[in-house]
C-alpha cells in the first residue's frame, strides 16, 4: 500500500495505491488541519484486542529532494546487511576485539562493544556479505549508524572500486541514537546502485570534524 | 543565559559529572546553546570530543517484483 499526499488548505490531494492500483483518489480538498503544511507523525491503526499488535515492514518515505525517488516506487523490499569483516580502513579504536566485530550486532549493545575516535579524518570501513538472491533494482542505501558524540560530526563512507566516497555530514546525538544517512545513487557512477556494485563495496564511517 | 551565568550555575551544582548526569543537567537548564556556550559546558564537565559507534548496518531499498507482475517498474 502506498500513499502520496499534498497538504494544502484548498488544493490538497491524496492518492492511495494498493499493489499498484489506485484505490483512493482525492483532489481539490482541504487536507491541512493546522497552520502547518507539513506532517510529523504517521499512524498505523488496526482493529485488535489490547494484547495484540501488528508488524509493518518495508516502509519508505519520499520527499522532493534529488532527481530520483520522488513518486510512487512500487513494491519495495528493504534488506538489512551487517559487517562481516574488516575493510581497508581501521583508524577507529574498538573497546574490544576487531573493529567490525564491535559494530556488527543485529541488536545494538551500546557500551558493551563499540568503536570510538576523537580524530577528524579517521576512517573505518567494513566488508559486508552479499545481498540475497532476488534483489533487482536498487533504489537507495541507508546507513544506520547507532552513535553518540560530543563536539564531533560524522560521515558515512562508501568505498567503491577502492575509492572512499563520503556522504553528507551528520551530527549524532549525545547519547546512543540512530543516525540515518541515505544515498540514492552510486557516488562512482552517478546512477542507481547495482547489486554487484554493493556486493563489491565497503561501507563505514569517518570522523568529519 | 550568558556564558558567565552558565559558569556560575555549573560551579554551584558541584556535580559528580558522569556523562549521563551531564546530559540530563544540560537539558534541564534549557539553555540557548550557542557554540561558545556548548564548548564552555563541555570543558566544564570534562567531556572529551569524540564519537562512539556501537552498531553499523546498511538497509538496501530495492524493488521487489510481486507474483504475477512485471519486474520493471518506472520510477517517477
Amino acid at each position: 500500500m502506498e500513499l502520496k499526499a499534498t497538504i494544502d488548505n484548498a488544493v490538497g490531494s491524496a492518492i492511495v495505491q494498493i499493489d499498484g492500483t489506485i484505490a483512493i483518489n482525492v483532489s481539490g480538498a482541504d487536507t491541512q488541519a493546522t497552520a502547518n503544511s507539513t506532517f510529523n507523525v504517521i499512524g498505523h491503526s488496526t482493529y485488535t484486542v489490547s494484547t495484540q499488535g501488528s508488524y509493518i515492514d518495508d516502509t519508505y518515505f519520499c520527499d522532493l529532494n534529488g532527481s530520483v525517488n520522488n513518486d510512487f516506487l512500487g513494491s519495495v523490499k528493504i534488506h538489512a546487511i551487517f559487517p562481516t569483516g574488516a575493510g581497508a580502513n581501521t583508524d577507529w579504536t574498538p573497546n574490544t576485539g576487531a573493529n567490525y566485530a564491535a559494530v556488527d550486532d543485529a541488536n545494538p549493545d551500546d557500551a558493551t562493544t563499540y568503536i570510538q575516535s576523537d580524530t577528524p579524518g579517521n576512517k573505518d570501513t567494513y566488508v559486508f556479505g552479499n545481498l540475497p538472491a532476488g534483489v533487482w533494482d536498487v533504489l537507495a542505501i541507508q546507513h544506520n549508524i547507532m552513535a553518540q558524540a560530543s563536539a564531533r560530526t560524522i560521515r558515512g563512507l562508501e568505498r567503491v572500486g577502492g575509492v572512499d566516497y563520503e556522504t553528507a555530514t551528520a551530527t549524532p546525538a549525545a547519547t546512543y541514537n540512530e543516525t540515518l544517512i541515505v544515498t540514492e545513487i552510486s557516488p562512482d557512477t552517478a546512477v542507481a546502485w547495482t547489486q554487484a556494485e554493493i556486493d563489491a563495496s565497503e561501507f563505514g564511517v569517518k570522523v568529519q570534524a | 543565559m550568558t556564558a558567565e551565568v552558565t559558569q556560575d550555575v555549573i560551579e554551584s551544582l558541584d556535580l559528580d559529572a558522569n556523562t549521563q548526569v551531564t546530559q540530563d543537567t544540560i537539558e534541564s537548564f534549557d539553555l540557548d546553546l550557542n557554540a561558545y556556550v556548548t564548548q564552555y559546558l563541555i570543558e566544564a564537565f570534562d567531556i572529551p570530543a569524540r564519537i562512539q559507534v556501537t552498531q553499523f548496518m546498511l538497509e538496501i531499498f530495492s524493488l521487489e517484483a510481486p507474483i504475477g507482475r512485471s519486474q520493471v517498474i518506472v520510477i517517477g
